[in-house]
């Protein structure tokens, strides 16, 4: 099964899968562009991608950016050295930075769903990475409004939390 | 094909409180320490996975150093009961007053650190793990265990108050180069200042899985290990299961004072000052000892550090560069720093760290890459002037 994956990358994906999102939508990709999903690497492996892979919690739109995410990525995949295919490093930099950058906290919080579902380490990284640079900096209030998420303490509750570690809490 | 079975799907009017805890954890795994204590208040749902990953000890993994000290300011105001401490946020470049537990930080002397804790000695000698974040104390074993140390009680027997120490310089051919002295209580930990670490972090679960001597296999566990003016010889301890040290003897004394200690895939390091670089395996109240690199000098060294790269796994040997070559007790500007090759049992000269930064001092030394801690400037070394004279 490695051997048949390592040949298909090499003649630039070989076999192609359809991905159909819980709205529907189909997107075609190679097997090397969606086995950077673990999920859909291992259907793979079990032979079980031929009628394609419907994904009944993944909304078009972040399927969309999924796919145009592995698309870029492929390349890190790929063989080392075969620089034809692989985006170089400071594409891929400026490619993440501006796709993390330009999501609302919504579809943050669904891309982030996605890719733990997919089981794509390095997308899952990267929007986590996304949210803990939000909350950098920030008081549990401030991190409350961004993030629009209740205050589920009772005030004697939060009084002692704080008190446990007054100093991050000291400005 | 379906996929079964379907999570489900994310419906309309979710907030962030309903991430998925695993998912939660992968972000507070990425916080620095004031983020990750702020995000812990944030709600119950953020809260609780916050306080496992504190549980299971991976609190403190990939997180920007932070130094720890008492400002002269403080300390004058105070004197000796001051409790606070400054801690300094190198990844937010500010530094917080954390409060510490009693005996007043003040009035200890702090003889290492490592995965997060103090290794502290009190005003009677006595070593004690802290933790500066979660405020946790453990009692290492008392000091009168040590192999050279005998307590002198003021009446004969143990309901006598303690008038002081006396210890014994013999090394592990039990020969002695100078007499007996006796300390004051307060005073012996002076011969305790070299360096402590420790195996892990004794509050994860992993270092409390075994019960008794280190479980069935003599291993696992926290082990402290410590290195002291006898002869810069070590001893060793499980936090909170050993009543006593156990004395790791060494051939002769000129062969073997340790500078620097550290823990490393199961066993310890240690580096003497002739440049050689011992493995010690610990298992139940013994440590056997391998040679990994023969003394390399044909005089003793003041100090000597070593630490391993992240991204090569090379082993660095470093030393002090003071001031005046001549006096080698001068205040430190510079450090030599050489690769140790295991092959041939030899080092070489390195003039740059690279990606690296280095950590120096009663801390265990630690070296990181500025490519996983961007925070920190590459190519340098944090130092503290650890030198007792």
């Amino acid at each position: 099964m490695a051997a048949a994956a390592a040949e298909a990358t090499i003649d630039g994906g070989g076999k192609m899968i359809i991905l159909i999102s819980a709205d529907g939508k189909r997107f075609e990709v190679t097997e090397a562009v969606a086995s950077q999903s673990q999920l859909i690497s291992n259907m793979i492996e079990d032979d079980c991608t031929e009628n394609g892979v419907r994904l009944p919690n993944v909304d078009g739109d972040i399927l969309t950016m999924v796919v145009d995410y592995c698309n870029m990525h492929a390349g890190d995949a790929a063989a080392d050295g075969d620089t034809t295919k692989a985006s170089s490093t400071e594409e891929l930099k400026k490619f993440d930075a501006e796709l993390v950058q330009a999501l609302e906290n919504p579809v943050l919080f669904k891309l982030i769903l996605a890719a733990n579902f997919l089981n794509i380490k390095s997308l899952l990284d990267m929007t986590c990475q996304r949210v803990a640079d939000m909350m950098s900096g920030k008081t549990p209030e401030q991190m409350r409004e961004t993030f629009s998420i209740e205050n589920d303490f009772t005030p004697e509750e939060e009084a002692a939390i704080r008190q446990e570690n007054a100093w991050a809490f000291d400005d | 094909m379906e996929l079964p079975p379907p999570p489900p799907p994310p419906a309309a009017g979710r907030d962030w409180s309903d991430l998925p805890a695993d998912m939660v954890d992968t972000v507070l795994c990425k916080l620095e320490l004031p983020d990750f204590i702020r995000t812990a208040a944030v709600c119950t749902c953020w809260r609780a996975p916050a306080l496992d990953l504190r549980r299971r000890g991976v609190y403190s993994f990939h997180r920007t150093p932070c130094l720890l000290y008492i400002p002269a300011a403080a300390a004058a105001n105070g004197g000796s009961s001051t409790r606070s401490a400054e801690l300094y946020c190198l990844a937010d470049e500010r530094p917080y007053t954390v409060t510490l537990p009693d005996p007043p930080i003040a009035e200890r002397s702090i003889v290492g650190s490592s995965h997060g804790w103090l290794v502290t000695a009190d005003a009677l000698s006595e070593l004690h793990l802290l933790n500066p974040v979660t405020r946790e104390q453990i009692e290492l074993p008392p000091i009168a265990t040590l192999e050279q140390v005998r307590p002198i009680l003021e009446a004969a027997g143990d309901g006598g108050d303690l008038r002081g120490y006396e210890v014994s310089f013999y090394d592990g051919d039990m020969r002695e180069y100078r007499a007996p002295g006796i300390y004051r209580p307060d005073e012996l930990r002076d011969l305790l200042n070299i360096k402590a670490i420790l195996s892990c972090d004794p509050s994860s679960s992993s270092s409390r899985r075994r019960g008794g001597e280190g479980g069935e296999d003599g291993c696992g566990g926290c082990i402290v290990l410590l290195i002291y003016h006898v002869y810069q010889q070590p001893s060793f301890a499980r936090v909170g299961d050993d009543k006593q040290w156990h004395w790791i003897t060494t051939s002769s004394y000129y062969r073997s004072p340790y500078s620097d200690i550290a823990y490393r895939d199961g066993a310890f390091y240690a580096m003497n000052l002739l440049g050689g670089i011992h493995r010690y395996d610990i298992h139940h109240s013994r440590a056997t000892r391998t040679v990994v690199l023969a003394d390399t000098l044909g005089y003793t060294l003041h100090h000597a550090y070593m630490a391993w790269t992240p991204s090569s796994g090379d082993v660095w040997r470093l030393t002090h560069l003071p001031e005046d070559e001549e006096d080698e007790e001068l205040r430190t500007v510079g450090f030599h720093v050489y690769k140790v090759d295991f092959d041939s049992q030899d080092v070489v000269p390195i003039d740059s760290l690279g990606d690296e930064a280095l950590f120096i001092g009663h801390n265990g030394t630690l070296c990181l890459s500025t490519k996983d801690y961007p925070a920190l400037l590459p190519n340098h070394v944090y130092f503290t002037d650890d030198d007792e004279y």
